[in-house]
């Protein structure tokens, strides 16, 4: 099934729009859960994989896009979903329905700062807990000193 | 019963056995011993014996190495290191001069001096990205297909970081000379510099990166760096192109090591010279002028008891800096620069102050018969003619006596009271530690000795024969 | 006088135990809080990050060329399959045609690859489960593919071969050659491998009907690769959804059939590695069988400048579903690269099918997953 079917068969849902020049869907998050559901109940769908959940800056660290690539296996058939976010606004959470999304939305919490709404433990996963910031936003600056260790930027130390 | 003596037995036998194989070891040092002083002594390195043969490979991944005759500085392999472990300055001729600088092993005119190529092997990840790029193929891994090139390296081990910093460009000081890389190389050696007293260094405590006031017998405060003064003051002055011509001529006072009030009188100079003085200038010099710094007055006694020497070596010094290789690019036939150029830096290497540079170069031009009176015009006006010789024959002669090494320690191993010549020596210990000149050192040790009533004629003639 | 406690306020039962960062079970540095009664598992928490490299924000400011050695870094025991991914992302954003020639060679070299991995993967799992000997076993005969990749590109671990748009060398001298030497040498090998390992009796009894993973539960994790296949699960992206030319070849997908216990315990896990090894062999008979003549640079393009846009591409590597997701914006460096690493969800899975085991069998279902934390932690 292409992503035109696909749009089809969930285009009763409110808000979505079909990016054709990408083969992407893009979703508003308040329907991201209702969408969700379709993806992973309908027959003809059946998305039993959630492949991976990747966040994405938009350029000014106000706007986010989360890609969500989906992939059925009964099926032999795939998707990507995109929702637009902005900044300290939150994105249902999909860990209860696939538990991929658990620990990939954490990685996405943790380096991009992005909200789930609803997940079991919202909290960093590769950086230490203490950790100020979120590395992969594009404002993002390095800190001077970590736990009074300098964070070296270049090699002017000793060069 | 016997079992128990038995066992004894077989236990001081088993006991002797293990020792005699020590001795054995012991006597037989040279065969036997199996541990080897590394790094001063080293196995052979073994024949390859598991793997294929060296025709098989398509590379080995081995240490970087850099043909720098083929070196043509085009920069790909510094720009395509992932890592950044590849460092490379070059030189380019001035316009209008044609130096040579050969041709590669494939035939391309070099047009540029390669004055620096580092590669940091202890950053490097063996990527081997930079080898595919190089228009010359003169930067490989060594061993292997390569072996003929260059012969393999198996251990690049060293005590030190900066060890593994490998320097593969040499360019001759003639060379550096001719491309007039004189500034380059001083920016290096003071980064060298910079590096060595670790003023890059971060995670250093603030006070004792600061830095130390260093008292001379001349009186003058000379400090490294902060003088408590900096830019800020000029800020509020309007005028955007006097603030520039203020705040260099500053810098530049304060790289001399002036004391306020010259650095006062130098920035006014500059801005007079100018024509671009403004009340706002004056105040910021005024500022200058009245500054006084804590660390100054602390240090009185010593400032008092040498009040009486003038601040000319200081614009002595200001003059010598001056003079600088660039000024020889003034000069237009092409055989006569290089000459003075070369002259200049042998100069530089024997130490020369201004003056004596500019007599070499005179001397220099004289014998090749390049002496026209444009040049002797243009490198005169840099001699510091306006201070009378008489002054300077002194003033060079303090500098030299506080620069030169202190007397001997044992020249006071010829003072007989015991504890008389210890106390002379904790003097001159805490004399040397302090960088003291020896005139100082001996008055001081005159006065702890007249102190403690321990002077006598013996010691008196002694340390007069040492003075 | 009452002395038992109230159960409802103090759980003295319970005993939390922190195997790791440094433990030679966990594969790496990876940490298991584990909460236990008794010796019995009751939850475990899986804490990473202690080996985080900032990858994927290196890959930031690197141009397309220059990542290529830091995806090596990632899964440092399956390199080629990590650059061929990567690989493949970058020529489906460029949209280029490769010689055949170079599809062929990166095939016989990711089948080899495999076999590399899979080595270690059996090797430590019997290491794990108290087998030493075929650890020893199956490293000796590993050592034999890198030095294939050695010729090939003078590298053991970390190789920068595969590159968008071809391979650097062109295979080396005799590397055909020896290729089939290795392959003849290493069928008999892994007889050897079943009859010291597989059908061991403490082998067996320590990994049959061991952290059993239910087919629903392994695709709701999103787990992937052997792993998955070991619950019965056919999908291997080879067959399924066929990248290079994958398509040409004949082999099979094992998957797990609960030969000596359930499906989907850790000895399937194990026996599916066992099992893909003889297949990669088939896959390499068959690509150096018909390896056409050509260029292998023919493809690649001096400076590597994508149009604007996205890609989502996967990869089947040694441990799973390779999925490299890259924004580019018309610059030679990718606005955002994200690599779905398998290892990391094959990993979260383990607080699920671990609980109500003993302490033992923990280090038995985590060596089963095959886990490589530089490609999780990233």
């Amino acid at each position: 099934m292409d992503v035109n079917k696909i749009f089809e068969s969930i285009s009763t849902i409110e808000g979505i729009v079909l990016n054709s020049e990408a083969n992407v869907i893009m979703v508003p998050s308040a329907s991201l859960l209702a969408v969700a559901d379709k993806f992973k109940n309908d027959i003809d769908l059946n998305f039993d994989f959630l492949m991976c959940v990747t966040a994405l800056d938009n350029g000014d660290s106000e706007n986010f896009t989360i890609a969500y690539n989906f992939h059925s296996n009964k099926h032999n058939h795939s998707v990507e979903l995109r929702v637009v976010v902005v900044d300290g606004e939150g994105v249902p959470s999909l860990a209860s329905i696939w538990k991929t999304a658990d620990w990939h939305e954490r990685e996405a919490y943790d380096l991009m700062g992005i909200k789930f709404i609803g997940h079991p433990e919202l909290k960093r996963i590769l950086l230490p807990e203490d950790w100020e910031g979120f590395p992969l936003r594009k404002n993002y600056k390095v800190a001077d000193y970590y736990h009074g260790v300098p964070i070296p930027k270049d090699k002017s130390y000793w060069e | 019963m016997s079992e128990y003596f038995i066992e004894i037995v077989n236990g001081v036998k088993t006991f002797l056995t293990g020792m005699k194989m020590t001795l054995q070891h012991y006597n037989n040092k040279e065969e036997l011993v199996a541990t080897l002083q590394y790094p001063h002594e080293k196995w052979p390195i073994p024949e390859r014996n598991i793997g294929f043969e060296n025709s098989e490979y398509n590379l080995i991944r081995s240490r970087l190495h850099v043909d720098i005759d083929d070196c043509i500085g085009c920069l790909q392999c510094e720009k395509v290191c992932p890592v950044d472990c590849i460092k490379i300055d070059t030189i380019k001729p001035p316009k209008g001069t044609d130096v040579d600088f050969g041709i590669t092993s494939l035939d391309t005119q070099k047009k540029m001096l390669v004055t620096r190529f580092t590669i940091d092997m202890a950053e490097c990840m063996y990527c081997n990205l930079c080898a595919y790029p190089c228009p010359e193929e003169c930067i490989y891994m060594v061993g292997g297909p390569n072996e003929h090139k260059h012969e393999i390296d198996y251990e690049f081990s060293q005590y030190k970081r900066d060890g593994l910093i490998y320097e593969f460009a040499d360019p001759t000081e003639d060379q550096l000379a001719e491309v007039g890389g004189e500034s380059y190389v001083e920016s290096r050696q003071s980064q060298k510099q910079k590096l060595e007293d670790g003023s890059n260094l971060e995670g250093v405590v603030e006070e004792e990166k600061k830095a130390v006031v260093v008292e001379d017998s001349k009186g003058s405060v000379k400090k490294e760096e902060d003088t408590g003064l900096t830019l800020a003051i000029f800020n509020d002055v309007g005028d955007k192109p006097a603030r520039g011509i203020a705040k260099k001529a500053f810098q530049a006072a304060k790289r001399a090591n002036m004391n306020f009030d010259a650095m006062a009188d130098y920035v006014n100079g500059a801005i007079n010279d100018s024509g671009k003085s403004s009340p706002e200038m004056t105040a910021a010099i005024n500022v200058i002028r009245n500054f006084k710094d804590e660390s100054v007055t602390i240090n009185t006694p010593v400032k008092v008891s040498a009040e009486s020497s003038s601040e000319t070596p200081e614009f002595l010094e200001m003059a010598s800096t001056n003079f600088d290789i660039k000024i020889l690019n003034g000069i237009e036939d092409k055989m006569s620069r290089g000459i003075a150029k070369k002259a200049f830096t042998s100069a530089k290497r024997e130490n020369l102050d201004a003056n004596g540079k500019i007599d070499f170069i005179k001397k220099t031009l004289n014998e090749a018969d390049k002496m026209t009176d444009e040049i002797d015009s243009l490198i005169s006006t840099f001699a510091v003619s306006d201070v009378p010789p008489a002054v300077v024959a002194p003033e060079k002669e303090v500098e030299v006596e506080a620069e030169a090494e202190l007397f001997d320690i044992k020249l006071l191993n010829d003072i007989d009271n015991k504890m008389a010549r210890g106390s002379a020596k904790k003097v001159y210990m805490a004399g040397k530690r302090g960088n003291k000149s020896s005139s100082i050192v001996l008055t001081q040790i005159r006065e702890v000795l007249n102190k403690a009533e321990m002077m006598n004629d013996d010691i008196d003639g002694l340390l007069k024969g040492i003075g | 006088m009452d002395t038992t406690l109230d159960k409802s306020i103090v759980n003295i039962d319970e005993m939390v135990l922190n195997m790791g960062p440094q433990h030679p079970s966990t594969h790496g540095v990876l940490r298991l809080k584990i909460h236990t009664d008794g010796e019995v598992v009751s939850k475990i928490e899986p804490i990473i990050g202690y080996l985080h490299r900032c990858f994927e924000k290196h890959c930031e400011n690197l141009s397309y060329e220059q990542i290529v050695p830091f995806t090596d870094r990632c899964d440092y025991l399956a390199s080629m399959h990590m650059d061929h991914a990567y690989s493949i992302a970058v020529e489906k954003l460029l949209d280029i045609e490769l010689p055949e020639r170079v599809e062929y060679i990166r095939v016989i070299i990711a089948e080899l690859q495999r076999i590399a991995s899979h080595l270690v993967a059996i090797g430590t799992f019997g290491l794990d489960v108290g087998a030493i000997t075929p650890f020893t076993w199956t490293i000796r005969d590993r050592e034999r593919v890198l030095d294939l990749f050695e010729a090939l590109c003078g590298a053991r671990l970390l190789y920068n071969y595969i590159w968008p748009g071809g391979v650097s060398h062109d295979l080396s001298p005799k590397f055909i050659q020896r290729t089939q030497e290795f392959l003849e040498y290493f069928e008999t090998q892994i007889f050897e491998y079943n009859e010291l390992l597989t059908g061991n009796k403490i082998f067996i009894e320590r990994t049959a009907d061991v952290g059993v993973m239910p087919a629903d539960v392994a695709v709701n994790f999103g787990v992937t690769g052997p792993s998955l296949r070991g619950s019965g699960v056919n999908y291997d992206l080879r067959k399924t959804q066929p990248y290079s030319i994958y398509d040409k070849f004949d082999f099979n997908v094992p998957v797990g059939e609960g030969t000596m216990g359930t499906v989907g315990d850790s000895w399937d896990r194990y026996w599916v590695r066992m099992v893909e090894m003889e297949e990669s062999i088939k896959i390499i008979r068959q690509a150096m069988a018909s390896l056409p003549d050509g260029d292998v640079h023919a493809a690649m393009q001096k400076k590597i400048r994508p149009a604007k846009g996205d890609v989502y591409s996967r990869y089947e590597s040694a441990r799973g579903d390779v999925g490299i997701y890259i924004q580019s914006n018309g610059k030679n460096v990718p606005l955002r690269l994200k690599m779905r690493s398998p290892a990391f969800c094959n990993l979260s899975v383990l607080g699920e099918i671990g609980e109500g085991w003993m302490i033992s069998d923990v280090i038995t279902i985590l060596g089963s997953l095959d886990i490589v934390l530089g490609e999780i932690d990233r």
